[in-house]
């Protein structure tokens, strides 16, 4: 028997492996072998912790010491300090930001404090590869418990009263779905699982996949259980390799343990996995798509009713949930719905998981129930604003979702607060941004992908989004004319009203959302010619502040195309049809004497 | 089966479970504008055209695809419905070359309909539009994308009808278009220039090759002896275009307009396929006696000739070896007909007007020149002529009849239905039947295989022997119906195979229509005109007689095989 | 197949392996050079062994431990309350005890 006494956690999610954790494990090892502690010590490679800002994480237990940013030279100080004389690295642990000591566990630190982690539960926690941990964390026990004790009607009642709603965007009830899958007799039917993660800056559902696949695996199972399904398929994005890989490694360990195949826990009922892989596109997130993808036809929605519940995939009824979805449903079943249902609010149950992004200082993957508030969000788990700067907006709902200024930082992350104030809960991106943003901007950045990732079935939203955005580069490249915000919200109501599928009908909402918050920065690019967020290159105009030069000459130097002239110890002057706008001269001066 | 009970425009409508919003609306005549839909092809609901507002749904339904259910409440005509339609064609109208005035489908643009029926007078939008080369690989089908809507209705006829999948949508969002595998042009892929995506155009995304600047240079050729050949699906067709109603027969002002353009003499491919049913008829009784390979299919369509050559590349053995009447007429022409009539082969053109447009590339095919000469110079359509005809002024529905040239020109019924499917078959079996059997048929008409299924088959008695024979037509029912055979579960000894729906009546290269009511009315009148025909078998027709007795030899003879036989070539798909 | 017996027996066995991960009380040896010196290795050992075979969710860690060097090796036990207390002299088998009597007073603790 191996006498460990120690675990390293290292986390080897898609974020911390581009930080470069594999170097860190391995040179951890490395110092290990020679100082002769790799018999007692034991590596494991986990998946997300969601902290990714503060990545490569490394996880010491038994202390449970939580070290950040650590780097492969950083490994024998961690061997010979922590390992070997038990001394707690302090250097390498978190400090909260404007906090003077740092933070030895896990559980102390501000950003998982708030945090209720569900869904992610045994991500970071578990060796993802290996699946004895996951059973170790009563994984594959719903499912015995629903084989073997409840019937299909019972299972998919216990979902009901969980209240759980689909995490993908739509919020609808997850139990209604599958009430549907199950009601359409038909003797194929199908369990599909919704990985096509689009949302710029999400990627909750790639950490559980890399995390924690088997909750997928048994979850999906198990609605295959409850609808009479034998046959599930993961529709997962091709760009999520790390994911791909330990799905798969999870579906071979769960069919050689004979958990997945036939006569499950000695039942009769019989299910199996394959994986899909997608080619990136957006829209087949959208699940007729998605369908139309798995069948190897070209990804584009079709229109709804039939929905999939009736006539799915290869025209069979089929259950499409998402991953995030999915990861509740086995706790959902062995702690009963009503666990689940006294979490979160009264329309909106359970946690949910979002990616911080933007400009925010703790960057990363948090879980909270539904009902926490954006500004909890923000600035008790998100650690605030860098720079000290001011809130101004957060993005929720991913391109599809809206603005949010900063007088609604009190509403209620929940499905239903954010529809009432004009936002979404979509996916769960929530993106921050500071005073520095430019609404207009914004927009035209979210309708570019929109546009983008339009499939082009449908005229509205493949000529629509197109003229769309071509009105928002005009405006922020200073050609704005009159009429063109009325002509942003014709053409708005169009592409959402009359759009095939929710990709086209939501395509407009960057810019609705931030017309109905931030009309006046519109105006003001418009009829001011102006960006008063000082990021429109076209609308800036650089000059000098004659009573703040102090004529040291640094602008001159830094500028590229010598168009800033004036002698030393004199205040210098921007030759306007020289300066291309760069902002180095700014950056430079030590004085805040140039103005833009 | 319990009935749905709606109300559409405030008017109560009754229909079947499954009916569309638009089947019900048109059930009480109520118009709701359409582009992507097509009666006769898969649903998609991309263009958005169609929408109507249903009460308590937040967004506009496709009505095309959106299917009624009890109580429902539609309106077709609110501010929202407008707006939202008018918007879709100012964006199309956006991204769409505004050449409408010297286009070829001015004028027959269901896009600049939709656009004055819509009432759309402003386009306010003026960004970037696609730039994207013309396709002129192919001698059948042009391609303009720059043209193209993105309706996926040529798409869908592509794969859904002719199974052959040539053109697809690639790329996404505004970039997308309707393209062939890899950009490769149409012609290096395995479109077999049927000619239908054309004809379910909207626009002029997909339009003929045309070859009408050809025939005017030739007809102004002083030192060229021009004549012409007229398919016989183009007499059942053409007055379409002038007005005249489907199903109008117009052989005799077909004729004069002929001449009224300046052909030196106007001839009838129906002669051709007289010959065409002495080969045939003798080739089937040589494999029928010597074993095979039967089944024996036709090859007077190009289309499905060339699709065998891509997708069924093993069944070409079984593809009969004569040529199409065309290209028999074209051979013949400038061999017997010129020295017969004593004219240097060189300087004969030879046109043939067809309902086709897959007859021109099988014009162009390398081996169509066995008389030493390129057999047919130039292929027009139907509607090709007609523009001739509106070009030289001609008052075509008041034209007096006349009267095809001889010796070419003489024909009899039996090759007038090879214009619509089960023609070749049924003029075949009265050949047969007489050449067999040594008796004369009291009953010409072969009822069994005429109709507009999409297969068909009959047995008939040949010399005591039963013989088993089938009917496809649209290359989707021919894949169907080899598939079966392949699969040894239906044994014939003779087939008809005709690329387009309907057979050459409902041709790529006839007046714009895919209305099986007017493929029908199309058949009847070729039906009609076998009926007035005073010969109507073709071992009657003296001409023929003639050809074989002074010139040919015996059917299915050396010269014969020579001049009238061809052969095959395995075509890869991509 | 994999039966429910299976299937929870190798919850139970993980389980073991994993308590490592959420600790109950620490067991600190006393590694430091003297205390090596004085065979601190060897307790260790037999406590992870210990604690290995009985499944507890004791935690076994080295460190510094300010003792006199006569009275090595030496073992701290912390438990979950944060109470510590010192044991000094301490050998492989004595440790083992040691182990078996924390880590049962612990599970009572984990259970209130």
């Amino acid at each position: 028997m191996d006498l460990i006494r120690s675990h390293i956690l290292v986390c080897a999610g898609t974020g911390c492996a581009s930080s470069g954790c594999k170097k860190v494990s391995n040179a951890m090892l490395e110092s290990m072998q020679k100082h002769g502690l790799d018999k007692e010590v034991k590596i494991i490679e986990t998946g997300c912790f969601g902290f990714c800002m503060m990545g490569p994480i490394v996880m010491i237990y038994p202390e449970g010491a939580f070290y950040c940013q650590v780097t492969p030279e950083d490994a024998e100080e961690l061997v010979t300090e922590h390992l070997l004389k038990g001394r707690i690295v302090e250097r390498l642990l978190f400090k909260e930001s404007g906090g003077q000591r740092p933070v030895a566990l896990f559980n102390d630190i501000g950003f998982y404090q708030k945090q209720n982690r569900v869904a992610l539960r045994n991500c970071g926690a578990i060796d993802a590869e290996c699946i004895e941990e996951y059973i170790a964390h009563d994984g594959y026990q719903a499912l015995a418990k629903a084989v073997t004790q409840m019937t299909p009607a019972e299972a998919i009642d216990e979902l009901k009263k969980s209240g759980l709603r689909g995490r993908g965007g739509g919020g609808f009830p997850t139990g209604r779905k599958w009430e549907f899958a199950a009601a359409t007799k038909d003797e194929v039917k199908y369990v599909v699982c919704n990985a096509d993660e689009g949302d710029p800056g999400a990627f909750m559902d790639r950490s559980i996949l890399e995390g924690d696949p088997h909750s997928i695996i048994e979850a999906m199972a198990l609605a295959g259980y409850a609808i009479g399904a034998r046959q599930g398929y993961v529709y997962v994005r091709a760009e999520y390799p790390i994911a791909v890989e330990r799905l798969s490694i999870a579906i071979k360990a769960a069919r050689e343990m004979g958990i997945l195949g036939n006569n499950i826990f000695g039942s009769d009922f019989g299910f199996d996995l394959g994986i899909r892989l997608g080619a990136g596109a957006f829209v087949c997130g959208e699940e007729t798509a998605l369908i139309s993808s798995i069948e190897g036809r070209r990804g584009t929605p079709r229109p709804r009713p039939p929905y999939p519940a009736v006539k799915g995939l290869w025209n069979k009824p089929t259950l499409i949930n998402n991953v995030e979805t999915f990861a509740n449903i086995p706790q959902i079943i062995l702690k009963g719905g009503e666990w689940f249902a006294s979490m979160g609010t009264e329309k909106s149950k359970g946690t949910k998981v979002f990616a911080l992004a933007g400009n925010i200082n703790n960057t990363g993957l948090v879980e909270v129930p539904m009902g926490t508030t954006l500004r909890e969000i923000v600035y008790d788990i998100g650690g605030g604003i860098p720079g000290g700067k001011a809130f101004k907006a957060c993005q929720t709902g991913g391109p599809s979702g809206g603005c949010l200024p900063a007088e609604y930082l009190d509403t209620h992350v929940d499905y239903d607060s954010l529809l009432a104030v004009g936002s979404m809960m979509g996916s769960g991106g929530l993106i921050v941004m500071d005073e520095n943003t430019c609404m207009v901007d914004v927009a035209r950045f979210f309708l570019e992908f929109t546009q983008d990732e339009s499939c082009g079935k449908c005229i509205p939203c493949r000529e629509g989004t197109k003229r769309m955005l071509e009105i928002l580069e005009r405006i922020t490249n200073g050609e704005g004319r009159e009429g063109d915000i009325e002509l942003l919200e014709e053409l708005s109501e169009t592409i959402s009203r009359a759009s095939l599928c929710g990709l086209g009908q939501t395509a407009p909402n960057p810019v609705l959302a931030t017309l109905r918050f931030f009309r006046h920065e519109y105006e003001a690019h418009i009829n001011e010619k102006r960006c008063p967020a000082g990021v429109c290159q076209a609308l800036l105009s650089y000059s000098i502040i004659e009573d703040k030069c102090k004529g040291c000459t640094l602008c001159k130097k830094a500028c590229p195309v010598d168009a800033i002239s004036g002698d030393v110890r004199k205040p210098h002057v921007i030759d306007i049809e020289k300066c291309i706008k760069c902002g180095a001269c700014v950056a430079k001066c030590p004085f805040k004497a140039i103005s833009r | 089966m319990e009935r749905i009970k709606l109300t559409i425009d405030g008017i109560p409508v009754e229909v079947d479970p499954g009916t569309t919003i638009l089947e019900a609306a048109k059930r009480i005549g109520i118009h709701v504008p359409t582009l992507c839909y097509h009666p006769e092809l898969r649903l998609e609901g991309a263009c958005r055209i169609c929408v109507v507002e249903v009460e308590g749904m937040k967004n506009l339904a496709a009505s095309c695809v959106y299917p009624v259910s009890n109580g429902m409440v539609v309106k077709t005509n609110t501010d929202a419905v407008r707006k939202a339609r008018k918007t879709v064609v100012e964006l199309l109208i956006a991204n769409h070359p505004m050449d409408c005035l010297v286009c070829r489908r001015h004028g027959e643009c269901e896009l600049q309909d939709l656009s004055r029926q819509l009432g759309v007078r402003q386009i306010r939008f003026h960004g970037e539009k696609r730039d994207i080369p013309i396709d002129e690989s192919s001698h059948s089908v042009i391609r303009d994308p720059n043209k193209c809507i993105l309706c996926g209705r040529c798409v869908r006829i592509c794969e859904q009808t002719q199974a052959v999948s040539a053109i697809g949508v690639a790329n996404r969002g505004a970039s997308s278009i309707v393209t062939t595998p890899f950009n490769h042009g149409l012609a290096d892929g395995p479109c077999v220039g049927c000619g239908q995506c054309i004809n379910v155009c909207p626009v002029a995304a997909l339009a003929e090759k045309d070859d009408t600047e050809r025939v005017w240079d030739a007809l102004n050729d002083k030192k060229a002896h021009v004549i012409v050949q007229v398919a016989p699906a183009v007499r059942a067709a053409l007055g379409e275009e002038f007005g005249m109603r489907p199903g109008a027969l117009v052989t005799g002002k077909l004729v004069t307009a002929l001449r009224k353009l300046g052909f030196d003499r106007v001839f009838d491919t129906q002669f051709a396929a007289d010959v065409t049913i002495m080969e045939e008829g003798h080739e089937f009784l040589a494999r029928l006696q010597n074993n095979g390979p039967l089944p024996m299919i036709t090859s007077c369509s190009p289309g499905w000739v060339k699709y065998c050559e891509h997708f069924f590349p093993d069944m070409l053995p079984h593809v009969s070896s004569c040529k199409s009447p065309q290209q028999m007429f074209g051979v013949l022409a400038k061999t017997y007909y010129a020295e017969k009539s004593e004219i240097n082969p060189a300087s004969i053109f030879s046109v043939s007007v067809m309902p086709c447009t897959a007859k021109k590339t099988e014009a162009a095919r390398d081996e169509m020149n066995t008389s030493g000469y390129q057999d047919v110079d130039a292929v027009i359509t139907t509607r090709e002529l007609a523009n001739m005809i509106r070009e030289a002024g001609i008052d075509f529905a008041n034209l007096q009849d006349g009267e095809f040239d001889l010796p070419m020109g003489m024909s009899t019924g039996a090759s007038t239905i090879f214009g619509v499917t089960g023609g070749v078959m049924e003029a075949a079996l009265r050949s047969l039947s007489e050449l067999v059997d040594g008796k004369e048929l009291a009953h010409v008409e072969f009822e069994q295989v005429r109709g507009f299924a999409g297969i068909r088959e009959a047995s008939v008695e040949l010399a005591g022997k039963k013989v088993r024979v089938a009917i496809a037509n649209g290359l989707g029912q021919a894949k169907k119906l080899l598939d079966q055979i392949k699969a040894g579960n239906d044994e014939y000894h003779f087939i008809e195979i005709m690329g387009c729906p309907g057979g050459c009546i409902g041709g790529g290269g006839q007046p714009l229509s895919t209305d099986p009511e007017i493929r029908m009315k199309r058949a009847a009148a070729l039906y009609r005109q076998d009926m007035l025909k005073r010969v109507r078998k073709s071992h009657d027709n003296p001409a023929v007689k003639e050809l074989y007795k002074n010139y040919l030899g015996e059917p299915n003879g050396e010269k014969a095989h020579h001049l009238l036989h061809t052969h095959y070539t395995q075509r890869s798909k991509y | 197949m994999l039966t429910i017996e299976q299937l929870n027996e190798i919850r139970d066995r993980v389980k073991k392996e994993l308590a490592l991960r959420s600790p109950g009380g620490r067991l600190i040896v006393g590694m430091g050079t003297t205390g090596l010196a004085a065979g601190a290795r060897e307790v260790l050992t037999a406590a992870v062994a210990e604690v290995n075979a009985r499944g507890s969710n004791l935690v076994v860690a080295g460190a510094d431990l300010p003792v006199r060097p006569d009275q090595l090796p030496a073992v701290k036990h912390v438990a979950p309350s944060g109470a510590e207390t010192l044991y000094t002299s301490v050998t492989a088998a004595s440790v083992r005890e040691l182990v078996q009597k924390v880590s049962g007073k612990q599970n009572v603790a984990a259970d209130s």
